[in-house]
């Protein structure tokens, strides 16, 4: 049900109040409809032999119930459930009594507010709420227990803070006095002491924090022993409906959750899940990128993280060995290895390798055996760059946004690139390579490309908006996924201890954790 | 932006003697006064800016100065409603600056230890359209989601609703909170609002939250289970895939303690599933609804409900089964429902329930013999009259219905016994093998008829369907139901008593001159009516003569060709001349003449008209000289016409119900395309979601179907206000909405200075109201600018909208400088949509408006019909005169024509009209149309309409009157 507005009406067709409480209508609406009513219901005479009170437009209903010399009114839509707005009306029409003494025009204006107060206890943007007479005063009166608490506890600090205050003074007249006597200065400091304890008087929250919610209700079941049984056989009869639907051919599920189907629109892309088919050594690299640019080039922070790592499928393979070969140039990253493994043995060969007396690795288990970690320093090592351009005009703002693919081993999957965009606008797009969607929702311009490789190293995207400055379009940020690793170090064999190759399986991944543009 | 587009959400009523303070005043109470005196000025305030005064920057600073602080509880509500309509922004849309004074003390307000100084700042956070405004409130609004109290927790909600709604950036993760929240929360009103909010901005969430409570929804308040059944029918609404799911949850809540939610989940059931189960456990539901509720406007509508499911035509097989069910509405008080109940049931009936609801029906005529009122009699009538239907489309009751329906013959009502009788003429004239039983039942009922009318087409029956053997019987009860003959003397001699008896007739003796020759022809059948009129003299007259005497004398002239049927059935049965025949033929001339003579002899107070004394001396010399050639006209052809009544009337039945119900059919047309849902673009779905559909409706913003011809284009509607010349260049758009009019003007500058303060200054004529002043502007050199004004539209008036520009050239010390615009009208064509009534409604109206304004026919078109359909179209009234009465081509047409406008006003004209030449087609159409209204102005003002519209051709290009 939607209640649009209740109101007021003389019985010579005058709208003394009246009250909205849905949203966006506008006050040449609200009058025309309230206009519309007096004419509607005809004079006094159709009205009182007409068996009903309610009128219906092409476009809404009107509920009324006379009141000796007023009408109570609600305009509601005409699907509105009848019941509901009945029930609503009997409630507004007890609640002019309770304010007025009498049922007439003057009365009724003399306590115009009032009656609007409590109108808006009885609706709630069109729905109604079950509230009754005894609540609605108390909601109107605004009689709060907390409130007196409050001020009791303020006078009261006010008063101690004063009686401080003048025993202080009395206390520095004494001492004055006494100093006075012994022909000493008296002493500020105690004064300074006076004057910021009265001004740290006024107490700053609620005094008693209690965050105890009302006693849970209890449920309103059926009441009386008869009624379980009964119960019961509500459900029989039910069942029976539901079979007699599915002969019908209807179909019926049982309700499960369906799991939220959360499309996550951040730039980082959800991890996928593994897509190489796993043997029973199975190593994994993981390479992030962080990085912050300048909007006018130049990196602000950047680095790569990695980690390396094994997992064995059986107790017979704990202990093996992994070479590797690294292909970086040298200086670039800085190597870790995990201090289980034998440091002398990876330095010298690039073998990694348990310590002699080491633990075992544990079996079917993530264990992070290599670590690295490259700090860029420069705008030209970063996979992509971004060239983002917002040019302010009279009409708006022209944004081109350019994409560089500078490392070409490199193929980047599933880029995204998120543009914040000024608040309510929608951008015109005038060129794009690949795909952009306008999420206004969020206020974002979503550019996708699926691959950005040798193929295409170099992409544009150009939209305008009517409004905003440059400001609006920054941080622009982006995500990608690849399976070219950022540093290549790489795992060539995977040798058992006793020296028998192993079969292997190996999974790089290089994504984007925080990429943005500023 | 003028006032009248910003939402508004309170109208209070201000007396127009109502004296409302200077600024200045203002501003001093607000100083000095004390908390009352402050409430005082506050609420003239409020009264001063829904009236639509500006209220000055200065004004503002001293509410905020000296009203802000105060923790007076009225006035800290008031401040909120002066907050809601103040404006919050200056001419260019920016922010006032103390406005950001104001945001602090709302965000003292949420942190204020009295909960309902907090719960209604969170209400009015709500209605806050400035999001610069609420962002600094965000975390205060967020706190007030765990205070203790539900009456503050459940405003947050509502605030967190509106603000993700209007402004999602400010608070991006609302769903999420507001279901987290939902998970803990135990108070009913709270858990509602923050369902509606997920219903709104996330179904999937409150689904999610809805599987994993489904089995308690009957144990919650009736509030959130409204909620939940509009949610499924939502979800279902947009996905039907989903509807599996929720059928149990819908049929629960059909169980439901409150009506309400019956009522709501019987709707929702009927959306999601057409399976004959379904839909009989929600008319079921219905039904109950509408025999438990005592309120007429529930029944009504719910029966609204039930007619429309069973307009679908898969339904209308399990309705028929719920006949009985529905019938038992019958048993509530108030008219309109029985009829409407009856209308339905009539509807649905079938061959399997006919008997039962007969039945049924024939109980309820019972009931309402009992007691006589009005209310009772109509129902009765209606009772009647869905017997009658019934029997038409089931003739095998017909049996069951008869005896009973006889009973209302004598009825005092009239009505119901002339739809009796109506149905006796069909039954008889259809069903042969009744006859005989009807005609007895008649004759035994006929004496006890107390209405003329009645009594007239009784006697037309017995007359027309005897048995040329029951002629005889016949004539003894007419001779029975007039007493003695002849009725002046008679009539005079029970006035005068005994002795003048006889003084008496020998005055009037020799006055009589056809009377005479029979007088005392003492057959067997006037000595028994002279018996037993004698008998009972003095208490009560026999029917037919009360009515003669009571100067009924059309009976009379009826009762003429009554008796020329007969005998001349008499006549072919008896033989040509023969003495029995004679006889019998001179028994109706004695009849006739008496009531000639009691016609002539003034004894009755209304006087004879001449029409029916010719009839009934026609008809005496039918009967003393019998012309075999007018046998033919009394007998067969008079059953050939009612035959011929009969059967237009039923296809005029059959027409009725699919016109009136436009009932949707089973089939389509073969090369109708076919909706793919999946293809569909989501933005116009098949069959809108009907909740949103009504609310848009009801607010006005549902998207009007635009016609893409130019006439209709916006270019169409704009107006020339200035010449091209003069110094300011002005034109409008006028864009009509139902109760308002925007004048959207364009303004240029055509000099070369600047000119300055340039208003708009607008009166109007008739029932328009001005609803805000534009405001001024400045332009600079060929520099344009639009100006927007809304105008309040009230009554179906012709109105002019003046106006006039006026402004300041800078630099220059002359007065102000003025251009006086071309005046607006407005069309009241766009007020006025066609009427349907029927005649009895016409009649009533036609005699209870005020106002009537007549006007003269002149016209370029020369065909009748043409003339009546340009009317017709070019005032958007429509023809109620059905296509039948108005057929052929006979010189001259008739017909009537209804209109409402929008603001619930009625209109009626009456179209009388001749070829001056009825031989002559290029001869002028004259004669003329009336108009009656209850309004001066829309009498007045569609008959200027009209008076245009005559002279205008259909293509729209006016025609220079005839000069006849």
């Amino acid at each position: 049900m939607v209640l649009i507005a209740a109101g007021v009406f003389s019985k010579s067709g005058k709208a003394l109040v009246a009250r909205q409480f849905v949203t966006d209508m506008t006050r040449a609406r609200l009058e025309g409809l309230l206009d519309a009513f007096p004419k509607l219901i005809g004079n006094d005479k159709d009205a009182l032999t007409r068996q009903h009170t309610f009128v219906e437009t092409e476009s809404v209903r009107y509920v009324y119930h006379p009141l000796d010399n007023i009408y109570v009114v609600l305009i509601t839509t005409r699907n509105s459930n009848i019941l509901e707005d009945l029930e609503t009306l009997r409630l507004f029409s007890r609640v002019i009594p309770e304010y007025c003494r009498s049922n007439d025009e003057k009365e009724i204006l003399a306590h115009d507010f009032d009656l609007i107060f409590a109108f808006d206890e009885v609706v709630t943007l069109g729905y109604r709420e079950s509230v009754n007479l005894a609540q609605i005063r108390t909601f109107t009166e605004m009689d709060s227990h907390e409130e007196r608490v409050f001020m009791q506890i303020k006078e009261a600090q006010e008063k101690a803070a004063k009686q401080a205050m003048a025993e202080k003074a009395k206390e520095l007249k004494r001492a004055q006095k006494e100093a006075l006597s012994r022909g000493l200065k008296p002493n500020y400091a105690n004064v300074q002491a006076l004057s910021s304890l009265s001004s740290s008087s006024a107490p700053s929250a609620v005094a008693e924090p209690i965050v105890s919610r009302p006693s849970q209700p209890a449920p309103r079941g059926p009441v009386g022993g008869g009624k379980a049984l009964k119960l019961g056989g509500k459900t029989n009869d039910e069942d029976a409906f539901l079979n007699q639907l599915r002969q019908q051919g209807q179909t019926i599920t049982p309700v499960a959750k369906a799991g939220l189907g959360s499309s996550s629109s951040s730039a980082n892309p959800t991890p996928a899940a593994p897509r190489v088919k796993r043997e029973a050594v199975h190593v994994r690299t993981d390479e992030k990128i962080n990085a912050r640019v300048s909007r006018d080039g130049g990196l602000e922070s950047g680095e790569v993280l990695a980690t390396v790592s094994l997992s064995v499928a059986s107790p017979d393979l704990n202990s093996v060995s992994v070479q590797m070969s690294n292909q970086a140039p040298a200086g670039g990253a800085q190597l870790q290895v995990h201090p289980n493994l034998d440091k002398k043995e990876w330095q010298t060969s690039s073998i990694l390798k348990l310590k002699s007396n080491g633990k075992p690795y544990p079996v079917n288990n993530d264990v992070g055996i290599l670590k690295w970690k490259q700090v860029l320093t420069e705008e030209e090592q970063l996979p992509i760059s971004l060239n983002c351009w917002p040019q302010e005009s009279s009409d708006g703002c022209q944004v081109n946004i350019e994409y560089t693919l500078q490392r070409e081993d490199i193929s980047l999957q599933n880029v995204r690139i998120v543009v914040p965009l000024p608040t309510s606008t929608a951008p015109v797009v005038s060129e794009c390579e690949g795909s952009y969607e306008y999420q206004k929702t969020r206020n974002i311009l979503l550019w996708t490309l699926p691959v950005i490789d040798s193929s295409n190293s170099t992409g544009t995207l150009e939209f305008s908006v009517p409004n905003g400055h440059s400001d609006h379009f920054f941080p622009v940020q982006v995500g990608f996924q690849s399976e070219n690793l950022f540093v290549p170090i790489t795992v060539t064999d995977v040798i058992k201890q006793d020296g028998s190759a192993v079969q292997y399986s190996v999974e790089t991944s290089f994504n984007s954790e925080n990429f943005e543009i500023i | 932006m003028s006032s009248g587009e910003l939402p508004c959400y309170t109208l209070i009523h201000v007396p127009s003697d109502l004296e409302l303070p200077s600024e200045s005043q203002l501003k001093e109470k607000f100083e000095k006064g004390g908390d009352k005196e402050r409430i005082d000025a506050l609420k003239k305030l409020i009264y001063m800016i829904l009236n639509g005064d500006k209220v000055s920057q200065g004004m503002l600073m001293y509410v905020i100065r000296f009203c802000l602080p105060s923790n007076e509880h009225t006035l800290k509500k008031l401040l909120l409603i002066f907050w809601e309509i103040v404006p919050k922004t200056d001419s260019n849309g920016k922010l006032l600056h103390e406005m950001i004074l104001v945001c602090d003390a709302y965000r003292k307000d949420l942190q204020h230890p009295n909960e309902f100084v907090r719960g209604s700042t969170l209400r009015f956070l709500c209605k806050l359209r400035e999001p610069e405004l609420l962002e600094p409130l965000m975390p205060a609004i967020r706190a007030c989601l765990d205070h203790r109290h539900s009456y503050v927790r459940r405003n947050a909600v509502c605030a967190i609703f509106t603000i993700y709604r209007n402004f999602e950036f400010l608070i991006p993760d609302a769903p999420e909170l507001v279901t987290n929240y939902l998970e803990t929360e135990q108070d009913a009103s709270c858990k509602r609002n923050a369902f509606m909010m997920l219903l709104h901005v996330d179904q999937a969430r409150a689904l999610d939250y809805l599987s994993g409570c489904i089995d308690q929804v009957g144990q919650f308040g009736d509030i959130l289970q409204l909620v939940i059944v509009e949610l499924i029918y939502k979800v279902c609404h947009s996905n039907p895939n989903e509807c599996a799911r929720f059928i149990r949850c819908v049929y629960n809540l059909l169980q439901s303690q409150s009506p309400a939610v019956r009522y709501e989940a019987a709707g929702a059931l009927v959306t999601l599933t057409s399976a004959p189960a379904a839909v009989k456990a929600a008319a079921s539901a219905y039904i109950e609804l509408i025999v438990k509720e005592s309120d007429n406007n529930v029944k009504l509508i719910v029966l609204d409900r039930l007619v429309t499911l069973r307009n679908t035509s898969s339904n209308e097989k399990v309705l028929q089964g719920l006949v009985m069910d529905i019938l038992r509405v019958l048993t509530s008080p108030g008219l309109e429902v029985r009829q409407k109940t009856l209308n339905l049931a009539l509807d649905l009936v079938s061959s399997r329930n006919v008997e039962d609801m007969v039945m049924f029906l024939k109980k309820e005529i019972n009931k309402t013999a009992t007691e006589a009122n009005d209310e009772n009699g109509k129902y009765r009538q209606a009772l009647v009259k869905t017997l009658h239907a019934a029997t038409i489309k089931f003739p095998d009751v017909a049996s069951a219905i008869v005896p009973v329906l006889m009973e209302f013959l004598s009825d005092s009502n009239e009505t119901a016994a002339s739809y009796v009788l109506h149905f006796v003429r069909e039954a008889v004239h259809k069903l042969p093998n009744l006859k005989e039983a009807i005609l007895k039942s008649l004759k035994d009922g006929i004496l006890s008829i107390r209405a003329p009318a009645i009594f007239m087409s009784a006697l037309w029956i017995l007359a027309t369907y005897c048995e040329p053997e029951g002629c005889l019987e016949v004539l003894k009860l007419i001779k029975n139901s007039i007493g003695d003959l002849p009725i002046v003397d008679s009539e005079i001699a029970e006035q005068e008593g005994g002795e003048e008896h006889v003084h008496k007739e020998e005055e009037t003796a020799p006055k009589k001159s056809a009377a005479p020759r029979v007088t005392a022809d003492g057959t067997y059948a006037t000595q028994t009516a002279l018996s037993s009129t004698v008998t009972k003299k003095q208490n009560e007259k026999p029917p037919l003569r009360r009515f003669l005497l009571d100067g009924e004398y059309f009976l009379g002239a009826s009762l003429a060709t009554v008796l020329t049927k007969l005998s001349q059935q008499f006549t072919a049965l008896n033989g040509v001349g023969s003495e029995r025949s004679n006889r019998f033929r001179g028994e109706c001339m004695l009849i006739l003449a008496s009531i000639i003579h009691l016609a002539k002899s003034g004894f009755t107070s209304n006087p004879v008209n001449e029409d029916d004394l010719d009839r009934m001396g026609a008809t005496i010399k039918v009967l003393a000289q019998g012309i075999p050639e007018l046998d033919g006209q009394y007998g067969d052809a008079c059953k050939q016409s009612l035959e011929l009544m009969l059967n237009a009337k039923s296809t005029s039945r059959l027409d009725d119900p699919t016109a009136k119900t436009g009932r949707s059919k089973d089939f389509v047309e073969v090369d109708k395309t076919i909706k793919f849902t999946q293809l569909s673009a989501r933005n116009n779905q098949q069959g809108e979601n009907l909740f949103d559909l009504s609310l848009s409706q009801a607010l006005g913003t549902a998207p009007k179907s635009q016609k893409f011809d130019f006439s209709s284009s916006k270019l169409g509607k704009v107006i020339q206000l200035a010449g091209f010349s003069d110094p300011i260049y002005a034109e409008a758009y006028v864009n009509v909405n139902q109760y308002d009019i925007v004048l959207d003007v364009l303004i240029v500058n055509q000099t070369s200075d600047t000119l300055q303060n340039v208003s708009l200054e607008l009166a109007t004529v008739g029932d328009l109201k001005l609803v805000d002043k534009p405001t001024p502007v400045t332009l600079g050199p060929a520099d344009f600018s639009n100006i927007k004004a809304t105008v309040k539209v009230a009554s179906t008036e012709n109105g002019v909208i003046f106006s006039t520009i006026s402004y300041d050239v800078r630099g220059s010390t002359s007065d102000r400088n003025c251009v006086y615009l071309q005046d607006i009208k407005i069309d009241i064509m766009d007020y006025i949509v066609p009427g349907n009534v029927n005649d009895i409604e016409f009649r009533q109206m036609w005699s209870d408006f005020e106002w009537e304004n007549k006007v003269n026919v002149m016209t370029p078109i020369r065909d009748l019909r043409e003339f009546l359909a340009h009317l017709s179209a070019s005032t958007n009234m429509k023809v109620l005169t059905g296509d039948a009465a108005i057929e052929g081509d006979c010189g001259f047409l008739a017909a009537n024509l209804c209109a409402h406008s929008i603001f619930g006003e009625d209109a009626l004209a009456n179209v009388s009209v001749e070829k001056a030449l009825p031989m002559d087609d290029s001869s002028p159409i004259v004669g003329h149309i009336r108009i009656r209204a209850k309004s001066q102005g829309m009498c007045l003002t569609l008959g200027d309409k009209i008076s245009t519209a005559m002279r205008s051709r259909r293509d729209g290009q006016p025609i220079a009157a005839p000069s006849a």
